[in-house]
């Protein structure tokens, strides 16, 4: 009888995993991955998965299948994607509500955005642009700024704790400017509104109100953001608009839940960064205003940690809790 | 013509082969989506949208926008049939299927296509001739005319109650309160949510719709053994020439009703049905009948959700305004396609744009032929035995149910509002009513809020929109009408009555 010894016993225990490891990297992905969406077909976060979920479903050799999980601004999706099994088969394209605003506004999630997931990379960049009704007397930021000092105006946004309605506060605390929130269900209504003129202001995503500020309907004052947008090359960036320091940008990335193996990430990354240099994908991107953003893993935590310090005090200072 | 000359060019460019099979596709998915209880077009085109990257535009948006009117056309069926509403023939319910009771299901289903196709015929005469100028239309409504517009809706409460008016009130408030489930806008909290993630957006219409209706109707079937709903799936299709002519005048005001409230953001197809029902119950010559399955019940509704889906298309289209998931949904589509909907798209891609209002003919004459002569094969399903119906027809609830958020939990909602609603028809509460509020009261709230914070809470703002204001006032003088005439009528009864 073969005697096996209590320390090889251990020893395959112990490269039990390491083999098993091995194999899933090698053989990774061997079945159609997942990626999770927070937000309804057609908006842009759906649309920025789609064509990363082609391209790199492409690249790697398996189908990325989009599975959009709307509900409770994203919380949703996100949950779901933290209680997946890490093995990098269900990921999530998250953006920065899920990522870094929600885990201000909403005390008693039952996760950690940053601790229960884990960043593959950046895959966009969207632009926003301040806007006034074509009616307004004011034709820069700082006289619209003071003509609210004077009277004070309405700004629309997206829904509370949004990127529009958050950015529109930093814009206030910079400039002085005094103005009442009011939040709508979503872009498109607010934006009528002020396009008939019944709100003074809005910061919205350059894809929402390019159209109308081309179309002379709106009138755009600046772009949130260090460079002017190719599509509207005569709107001033914030910074030549006077006030420096508030970019104001949506982002969206590829998540994997915490615990994934990292030569699994890995793998990931390499694909993401792939998918992003691919000119179809680029033109798609391109036709809805999307700015196709690359940061690796490591990048792309910094900045995240860098916007939650950047977030957190001012969602503290207006006191929101959803 | 000028606008002749257009269309003219648009059919040239919808009468390819290649446009033809997408606008037919678009018709027969559209029509599966609407007699499949449950399934919207929202789903159906949200997943299908991915599909048509590789698809020319025009081929594409013909597509996309068959399946969204498609479905408008077929969804008073199963309403008509076994009571399960889309979110917009909740009011087929109600006349529709009484029809179905009284062993007139085929004049039911005759009535709501051939409906439908005149609702369908008026919207693109509307979309055709003056879309580029009602696109602005959709900007003249302020916050304050849509909180006086969603109070005026709240007088068809009247007009949609079955029993009594005290017994619709109730239903209707209880609705109202159903609406409050869910995130405010105004402030982010929740509220009635009990820290339930999965009511942090609310109760969906699909969910409440399909419970207190389709689920409700399904389980008092089962507990009762000798009654069960009489529809075989035996149809008598055509009319007398009498019948006919009953529709005709019923369409026509559908049509106008709905093609006006299609235009406006935030009306839609889901509200243009109770208008229509409503405005039947006022000025139809048979309005005593309406409630207890009178023609006119089904054809006002079935044309004016029709004629509303296809005008909701003239403000993305003239002016780039979505007014509501679906339209933001084919938007997403447009700019797919390269095409920006908006104030140039009408100059800058006439090929789409006319292509596009020829083909909603094109289909409309598809969806005649696949909703009248046709319907008795999609019918023919009702042969099956109830034990294995009944089981399927539940299938495709939760599916529907399902595919609005890809969420489990939402058919728990959807079964929670079935038992519901099974106990308010054994209590005999009227659903119709309960339908109205939870559709009206959110929007009336965020509307009512919305407006104070823009006026800076000032009430005045009411009376000094005009259209708010002339809303208002006809609210006020339709309620001091309805009190008088109920005053001067009662003493008549009583002295009848004594006699």
């Amino acid at each position: 009888m073969t005697r096996v010894s209590r320390r090889t016993v251990l020893a395959a225990g112990l490269l039990l995993p390491a083999t098993l490891r091995a194999a899933t990297a090698d053989s990774y992905p061997s079945r159609p991955m997942r990626l999770v969406v927070g937000f309804a077909p057609g908006g842009a976060v759906d649309l920025v998965a789609r064509a990363v979920a082609e391209e790199m479903g492409r690249g790697l050799g398996q189908t990325m299948i989009v599975d959009n999980r709307t509900g409770a601004s994203g919380n949703i999706a996100s949950s779901e994607v933290v209680r997946a099994v890490p093995d990098g088969y269900t990921l999530m394209l998250g953006n920065s509500p899920q990522l870094v605003m929600n885990s201000f506004l909403f005390p008693n999630l039952a996760f950690d955005p940053a601790r229960d997931f884990v960043p593959i990379g950046q895959a966009a960049t969207v632009r926003f642009i301040a806007v006034v009704s074509t009616q307004s007397a004011a034709k820069d930021l700082p006289a619209f700024a003071a003509m609210t000092r004077q009277r004070p105006g309405t700004y629309g946004s997206s829904g509370n704790g949004s990127v529009q309605h958050l950015g529109t506060e930093l814009f206030k605390a910079a400039s002085g400017a005094v103005m009442t929130h009011v939040p709508y269900r979503g872009s498109a209504p607010m934006i009528t509104d002020v396009l008939a003129a019944r709100l003074d202001f809005a910061i919205d995503a350059e894809s929402a109100v390019a159209p109308y500020v081309k179309a002379g309907t709106l009138r755009a004052l600046a772009t949130m953001a260090t460079t002017r947008a190719p599509n509207l090359p005569d709107v001033p960036t914030i910074g030549e608009a006077g006030y420096g320091d508030i970019v104001v940008e949506g982002w969206q990335g590829m998540f994997a839940p915490a615990r994934t193996p990292p030569d699994v990430l890995a793998k990931l990354g390499a694909g993401l960064k792939q998918a992003l240099d691919n000119p179809d994908l680029r033109h798609r991107f391109d036709v809805a205003s999307i700015v196709p953003v690359y940061r690796d893993a490591d990048a792309f935590a910094a900045f995240i940690a860098a916007e939650r310090e950047r977030w957190g005090p001012i969602i503290a200072l207006l006191g929101l809790k959803l | 013509m000028d606008v002749l000359h257009n269309l003219a060019f648009g059919f040239g460019h919808a009468l390819t082969v290649e446009n033809l099979l997408y606008c037919a596709v678009g018709c027969v998915v559209g029509t599966l989506v609407g007699l499949l209880p449950g399934l919207g077009p929202l789903a159906t085109i949200s997943l299908l949208l991915p599909l048509t990257y590789s698809i020319p535009a025009t081929g594409a948006l013909i597509m996309l926008a068959g399946i969204y009117y498609g479905a408008q056309y077929g969804d008073s069926v199963s309403a008509i049939t076994m009571r399960i509403p889309h979110a917009s023939s909740i009011v087929a319910c109600i006349d529709g299927y009484q029809m179905t009771l009284k062993g007139k299901t085929g004049l039911a289903l005759f009535t709501a296509g051939v409906s439908s196709f005149i609702g369908g015929t008026v919207a693109i005469v509307v979309l055709a001739w003056l879309a580029p100028l009602l696109g602005h239309v959709a900007l003249l409504f302020g916050p304050a005319d849509y909180c006086a517009l969603m109070l005026f809706g709240f007088l068809c409460v009247s007009f949609v109650t079955t029993g009594s008016l005290l017994n619709g009130f109730s239903m209707c408030l209880v609705g109202v309160l159903l609406g409050q489930i869910g995130t405010d806008v105004e402030t982010g909290l929740e509220r009635f949510t009990f820290g339930l993630p999965a009511l942090a957006d609310g109760v969906s219409l699909v969910s409440v719709a399909l419970g207190c209706f389709g689920i409700a109707e399904i389980t008092k079937n089962l507990d009762a053994k000798d009654e069960r709903t009489p529809f075989n799936g035996r149809i008598n299709l055509i009319p007398t020439w009498p019948e006919f002519k009953r529709i005709i005048p019923s369409a026509l005001r559908g049509s106008v009703v709905g093609s006006l409230l299609g235009i406006i953001p935030g009306g839609g197809p889901v509200i243009a049905q109770f208008a229509a029902y409503g405005i039947e119950k006022k000025f139809s010559k048979f309005r005593d009948e309406i409630g207890a399955g009178a023609i006119e019940g089904v054809a006002g509704q079935a044309a004016a959700d029709e004629a509303a889906a296809r005008t909701s298309f003239i403000p993305l289209m003239s002016i780039g305004i979505p007014e509501n998931p679906v339209m933001a949904l084919m938007m997403a589509a447009f700019i797919l396609k390269g095409v920006q909907p908006g104030p140039n798209m009408i100059a800058n891609h006439p090929d789409l744009f006319w292509g596009l209002v020829a083909s909603m003919w094109i289909g409309n004459c598809f969806l005649l032929i696949l909703n009248v002569p046709l319907v008795r094969f999609w019918l023919s399903v009702f042969k099956v035995p109830y034990n294995v119906l009944f089981p399927s027809i539940l299938f495709f609830c939760c599916v529907g149910t399902f595919s609005v958020n890809n969420n489990l939990n939402d058919i728990m909602i959807t079964a929670s509002f079935g038992l519901i609603g099974y106990v308010m028809m054994r209590l005999e509460l009227d659903p119709a009513p309960l339908m109205l509020g939870f559709i009206l009261g959110p929007m009336l709230e965020e509307y009512f809020r919305r407006a104070m914070l823009i006026s800076g809470g000032s009430l005045k703002t009411f009376i000094l929109e005009p259209i708010s204001a002339s809303l208002l006032g006809l609210t006020a003088l339709i309620v001091v009408a309805q009190i008088v005439l109920s005053l001067r009528k009662r003493p008549d009864g009583l002295r009848r009555g004594m006699a």
